[in-house]
């Protein structure tokens, strides 16, 4: 795979996964069956992007201690307590699970404790994914710019000039 | 096959992470006990703020709660109990996004500064090097 074809699926991966999580955060509006699964799913997309960035993280995990830029680092750190902030909403989630859960036959006991983990451990991931992509932020406009925006600009222009073609033909 | 390898790396990863931390969180919250017969039977089913965490509970109650039908911990009325107002749906869809792109744009922002303060540093280091050399 070329750079340019890794930078274009890590940014439609990231889109889908922030969009997947954004909606996540908002079971007043998804309704909590759509909640859980959509969830679910977004576990599975997680484990995607980490497979894609395997290097990455690979290289800067074996070198943290050693000789490493401090913004690599910080951002390795945040990665790390963003991951761990995921396994604890999983967790937490499939511990109070109304719908998934009982669909393959276990019926979690309902727990205030889990319900309260849930809850912070979600509000300290939204923050620490806004984090992550403040962190990223250039790579993700840069990109976005290149992949999204002129891609469009592009086919605008193309059906301008077809209609152009077609409507000079009749 | 590497793929492979390294998602089941991951989720191995994921899995003895959750299940440390749902042993330790198991081990410190209080044990959940079944409601008595009698209560559960008792238990609003009809209006009013407890009416929904009671159905949702289904029978079963954490033991710090037990007696206290009244007290609902806030946040639960509309996730599963009560269903909230179009305002308020909008209201916590606008608080989730809105936090997202305040931090994100923010970190951005303060990120591009110290960018910028780091190159303009390093540029003016450059050239008093080059004018004592």
């Amino acid at each position: 795979m070329s750079s340019n074809d890794r930078s274009r699926t890590n940014l439609f991966l990231d889109i889908v996964i922030a969009l997947v999580f954004l909606l996540a955060m908002t079971p007043h509006i998804t309704s909590i069956p759509v909640h859980e699964w959509m969830s679910i799913a977004f576990g599975v997309v997680v484990i995607i992007h980490l497979v894609l960035h395997w290097e990455w993280i690979t290289g800067i995990g074996s070198r943290f201690f050693t000789h490493l830029r401090n913004e690599a680092r910080l951002n390795f750190l945040i990665d790390v307590v963003f991951f761990v902030a995921l396994v604890v909403i999983m967790v937490s989630g499939l511990a109070i699970s109304k719908v998934a859960l009982p669909t393959v036959g276990i019926k979690p006991a309902f727990s205030i404790v889990w319900k309260q983990v849930h809850r912070i451990s979600a509000e300290v991931a939204l923050i620490i994914v806004g984090v992550h992509c403040g962190m990223h932020l250039k790579w993700i406009v840069q990109n976005a710019k290149r992949y999204l925006i002129d891609s469009l600009r592009s086919i605008a222009r193309g059906k301008v000039s077809t209609n152009q073609l077609s409507g000079g033909k009749k | 096959m590497k793929t492979m390898f390294r998602a089941v790396a991951i989720l191995a990863v994921s899995l003895l992470l959750g299940g440390g931390i749902y042993f330790v969180v198991q081990t410190v919250s209080p044990p959940t006990t079944p409601l008595p017969d009698a209560v559960s039977a008792a238990a609003p089913t009809g209006k009013g703020l407890g009416a929904g965490a009671f159905s949702r509970v289904n029978s079963t109650v954490s033991s710090t709660t037990q007696g206290e039908s009244g007290q609902v911990p806030s946040g639960t009325a509309g996730y599963g109990g009560r269903p909230l107002k179009a305002g308020n749906r909008l209201v916590s869809v606008v608080l989730v996004v809105g936090k997202f792109l305040a931090v994100s744009l923010g970190v951005g922002a303060l990120k591009l500064a110290l960018d910028n303060i780091g190159e303009r540093n390093k540029s003016r280091a450059n050239q008093r090097q080059n004018i004592m050399s």
